[in-house]
């Protein structure tokens, strides 16, 4: 069963209300110069069968309900990553009216990326984080 | 009776969260609505603040186009202050808003070839935006939020050896840009994809409200350039028109867009003169005002009004990609599904800006 699950982990990717920079240091991580590819992970627009979160910007109003659906439509094990300093704590848009509240407040968060906007250094690390931590998870399972 | 199908907000090929909901009979759209919000902060009501902070806010209310955010709301609220800026802040602020504009193009052509099924070309773009975004570090020192703009002139200076580098980067984008073009135009598939899809007229674009290269293409001309704000009043430039209206010549448009975007680079750097690069103010402003500038995407508005105090009393943010939503309902009915997803990304939206 373990070793069933041992394949590369599929991730999925939710723009929860940031502002765009993060989405497309994300994207960068794909492309040429960073290639978080080699690290055997694959971006899967699917919940159903996505095993990584990677979350972008604090949750607003109309985000929350999105964001718990994904989650919920994501099989065990999985991990779920905030990607930026707006998802690990509100940053600038804090007090902002439309911000509903954070994302370690809804589901359990595994993995923190900082800065604003995450630099594609600091998001490879937290990745590869998240995969360790979701073959950890596998053998615990 | 149509069959309603939804897409979005979350979607393999959606960057950001839009919904739709389409109404199909068989293969063909024959109705759409559309939700928005997603994103929805209040940015405009947190902007209510000092101004000197508000250009944090500005910066963030899209990461793509964040130096002309910025730039738009500091020369809004120096119209007001009555502050006229060095010359050398004006060339500066152009380069960095060419450079923008280059690598939003980039960005966005990868994200339209990925729709269509061309992966090996957005992996091409984004490795060429690597270029670009190497010369905005060593300019301004950060990838996404530049920081570099300021009320009365700019942050930092850039030096000469930015430059160089800037130069020397910028021929060898030129060329790959040349072979990107030369691989785009020659594929039979490609052209067969887009040729002739989601057909707008120019009295669609002025109906619906259309801006930016979106309009340019179907050969409505509305660049916010030609009113010569910052260095534009002293540098050659004419806005590029296309008679086509289709998906291709939204593509042709943004192609010729970055070839001519690397020209003005260019010709800044070979007028940019020495001087200082402007004074911190710190003073109240009175009065209410608007600036437009020509964002990667269109006309970018700010309308900005103070109360004699230096807490602004209101912003008001037009986005182009809010523009250029209203005429989606007009250029998906007829089309077939397939070509939906592709069509809801050439027009180049960006949910952050327009949902702020």
């Amino acid at each position: 069963m373990n070793k069933a699950l041992a394949r590369s982990p599929w991730f999925l990717h939710y723009d929860a209300g940031g502002c765009n920079g993060c989405d497309i240091e994300l994207l960068a991580c794909l492309t040429p110069r960073y290639d978080v590819e080699r690290f055997g992970i694959v971006n899967k627009g699917n919940p159903k069968l996505a095993d990584i979160l990677l979350v972008v910007g604090p949750i607003t109003r109309k985000s929350k309900p999105v964001i718990e659906n994904l989650y919920g439509q994501m099989p065990e094990p999985k991990v779920v990553v905030a990607v930026g300093s707006c998802c690990v704590e509100r940053g600038i848009f804090d007090g902002c009216y439309g911000v509903e509240c954070l994302l370690d407040e809804i589901i359990p968060v595994d993995v923190y990326i900082p800065g604003c906007a995450a630099r594609p250094g600091t998001i490879i690390e937290g990745i590869k984080k998240a995969i360790d931590l979701w073959r950890a998870k596998i053998e615990g399972h | 009776m149509p069959t309603i199908v939804p897409f979005g907000p979350q979607h393999p090929i959606l960057v950001e969260p839009i919904r739709y909901l389409l109404a199909l009979e068989e293969e063909t759209v024959v109705g759409v609505e559309y939700e928005i919000g997603y994103l929805h902060k209040g940015l405009e009501k947190a902007m209510e603040n000092d101004y000197i902070k508000d250009i944090y806010f500005a910066e963030r209310v899209c990461g793509i186009c964040s130096m002309v955010h910025s730039t738009t709301f500091v020369n809004a609220v120096e119209k007001l202050a009555g502050i006229e800026v060095p010359e050398r802040v004006k060339f500066i602020r152009t380069i960095l808003l060419e450079l923008e504009r280059l690598h939003s193009h980039m960005l966005w052509l990868g994200i339209v070839a990925d729709s269509i099924g061309f992966q090996n070309l957005f992996m091409l773009c984004w490795r060429d935006r690597e270029l670009i975004m190497d010369i905005l570090e060593s300019l301004t020192g950060n990838r996404i939020h530049f920081s570099m703009n300021t009320v009365g002139g700019l942050r930092k200076d850039i030096s000469e050896k930015g430059i160089r580098f800037m130069l020397g980067n910028l021929d060898r984008f030129a060329l790959s840009v040349r072979k990107i073009e030369n691989s785009l135009y020659n594929d039979l598939t490609v052209l067969k994809r887009l040729r002739g899809v989601a057909y707008l007229t120019r009295e669609d674009c002025k109906r619906y409200g259309v801006v930016g290269p979106n309009a340019r293409a179907s050969g409505y001309s509305n660049d916010s350039r030609m009113d010569g704000y910052e260095a534009y009043e002293m540098i050659d430039f004419s806005p590029i028109l296309k008679a086509g209206g289709d998906n291709l010549d939204r593509v042709v448009i943004r192609m010729d867009e970055v070839l001519q975007s690397i020209g003005l680079i260019r010709e800044c750097v070979r007028l940019l003169p020495d001087g200082e690069i402007g004074e911190k103010y710190k003073r109240g402003v009175e009065g209410e005002t608007f600036f437009r500038c020509e964002a990667p995407r269109g006309e970018l508005f700010y309308y900005v009004r103070g109360n004699g105090s230096k807490k602004l009393e209101r912003v008001k943010i037009r986005t182009p990609t809010l523009a250029n939503l209203a005429m989606m309902e007009k250029v998906m009915i007829g089309l077939e599904f397939a070509n939906v997803p592709a069509t809801a990304l050439f027009f180049d939206p960006c949910m952050s800006c327009q949902d702020r």
